[in-house]
């Protein structure tokens, strides 16, 4: 579990946390909580990545929610944009992939969904952070969705394709 | 007012659905719409998709060995619900086992311990045994030592079976007596051994019973006669001349 959705989870932990360390206790703090709560996990309600990236968010947000955790790290908002800049840098997945799911996501849609899915924030923490009224917060999450569902849809679309063609030069050669 | 499908698929609570932040009313009314609307389970599964493609895409590595040293606590679902049958028999089996072999332990343990007991105490009877046949021993070499002098009992007329002889060594200053004939004794009277020296009153020595064959006696520097007497169980200071048995000359 851990070896498959590890990486995605501690993406998701970085951005909101932003501190390596504190990144690490999280990650750990949030896979001993699947495994103590496993029982709970009901797949007929979410799927398994939805699940753990719920209690890892939250988990996260409750270190960050410590007073301590906020009085040590007092960078201001203009840093996030810097840590989403490097996290990308450190991305695992390839650019080619990446550009192909966000095709069309326009920066003001994209900047919601990373505050709202990768940096915890709130729609109204949202709204106020971005200066946008909370109606357009949450129309742009859902149009922003939408995107990366199509994007999604037509590059599982591609790759069908791709495998009917693989298959018929198959067969093609096959019966030559 | 009635809602439909459209309603919550325009509304972006799915959204909010997935990524759990939905308020109780809003939660409420989305599980609802799924109850009543099953194909929206697609859309969740849609945005569960698209959601974990895009955490995918901001992947970051993460440490490998990070769980290797966390103690995983054992209450998943099925260490809940299916206890390990084997191990428990197994823990009872060795428990009863156990439990037997301590308990025979224990009951042999105690009866090595009693035997010890038993042991030590036949050890100490058989040296104590021993002392005496050893004692004994040197008691009857004694009696054919040729530096001890036979005395024989002068026993008066109401004694006169009685039989005991006196072994007398004046040098090693050692009286030993031998019964062979003894007048019967009540319970509450003993025999006690008197020194008879001129000028003095007798002096008591010795007090015994008549079940002995041979014994040491006490010897008194200076007697002219030793004298026998039934006296109370426990001897007196002076004798009681009426049962005056006999009487050995030096």
């Amino acid at each position: 579990m851990y070896k498959k959705y590890g990486n995605a989870i501690f993406g998701i932990i970085s951005r909101i946390v932003r501190d390596d360390h504190s990144s690490e206790e999280v990650l750990q703090n949030t896979f001993l909580k699947v495994w103590k709560s496993i029982s709970d996990y009901d797949e007929n309600k979410s799927s398994l990545f939805t699940w753990i990236a719920v209690i890892a968010r939250n988990t996260a947000l409750d270190l960050v929610r410590l007073k301590k955790f906020q009085n040590l790290k007092k960078t201001d908002s203009l840093d996030i944009t810097v840590y989403n800049d490097s996290a990308r840098a450190e991305n695992i997945s390839s650019t080619l992939e990446y550009d192909s799911l966000i095709k069309g996501l326009e920066p003001k849609y994209k900047v919601v969904i990373d505050k709202i899915y990768l940096e915890g924030y709130s729609q109204s923490q949202a709204a106020e952070l971005l200066e946008i009224p909370l109606g357009t917060v949450k129309t742009r999450l859902k149009y922003a969705v939408n995107i990366l569902r199509e994007n999604l849809g037509s590059e599982k679309s591609t790759l069908f394709g791709m495998f009917v063609l693989i298959m018929l030069t198959i067969i093609f050669f096959l019966c030559q | 007012m009635s809602i439909n499908i459209n309603d919550i698929r325009n509304s972006g609570l799915l959204e909010l659905y997935v990524l759990g932040n939905l308020s109780p009313n809003d939660l409420a009314l989305v599980e609802a719409s799924l109850k009543k609307f099953p194909e929206l389970k697609s859309d969740i599964q849609d945005i569960e998709k698209a959601f974990q493609a895009y955490a995918n895409m901001h992947a970051i590595e993460a440490p490998k060995n990070l769980l290797d040293n966390v103690a995983l606590p054992k209450n998943t679902k099925e260490a809940k619900t299916k206890p390990n049958t084997g191990l428990k028999v197994l823990t009872f089996a060795s428990l009863l086992i156990g439990g037997i072999l301590s308990y025979m332990y224990y009951t042999q343990a105690n009866e090595a311990e009693q035997k010890i007991i038993d042991c030590e105490e036949d050890q100490e009877t058989l040296e104590t045994t021993n002392r005496e046949l050893i004692a004994q021993n040197e008691l009857y070499k004694k009696l054919f030592d040729p530096d001890f002098s036979t005395i024989n009992v002068e026993a008066t007329p109401g004694y006169a079976s009685t039989q005991i002889t006196l072994k007398n060594n004046a040098q090693q200053k050692e009286n030993i007596l031998i019964f062979e004939n003894l007048p019967d004794l009540a319970q509450d009277q003993s025999f006690q051994l008197w020194s008879l020296k001129a000028d003095t009153d007798p002096i008591p020595l010795d007090v015994f019973q008549n079940d002995l064959d041979v014994l040491e006696v006490a010897f008194e520097e200076g007697t002219s006669a030793y004298a026998i007497t039934i006296e109370p169980k426990g001897g007196s200071q002076s004798p009681t001349l009426d049962r005056l048995i006999g009487v050995f000359n030096i």
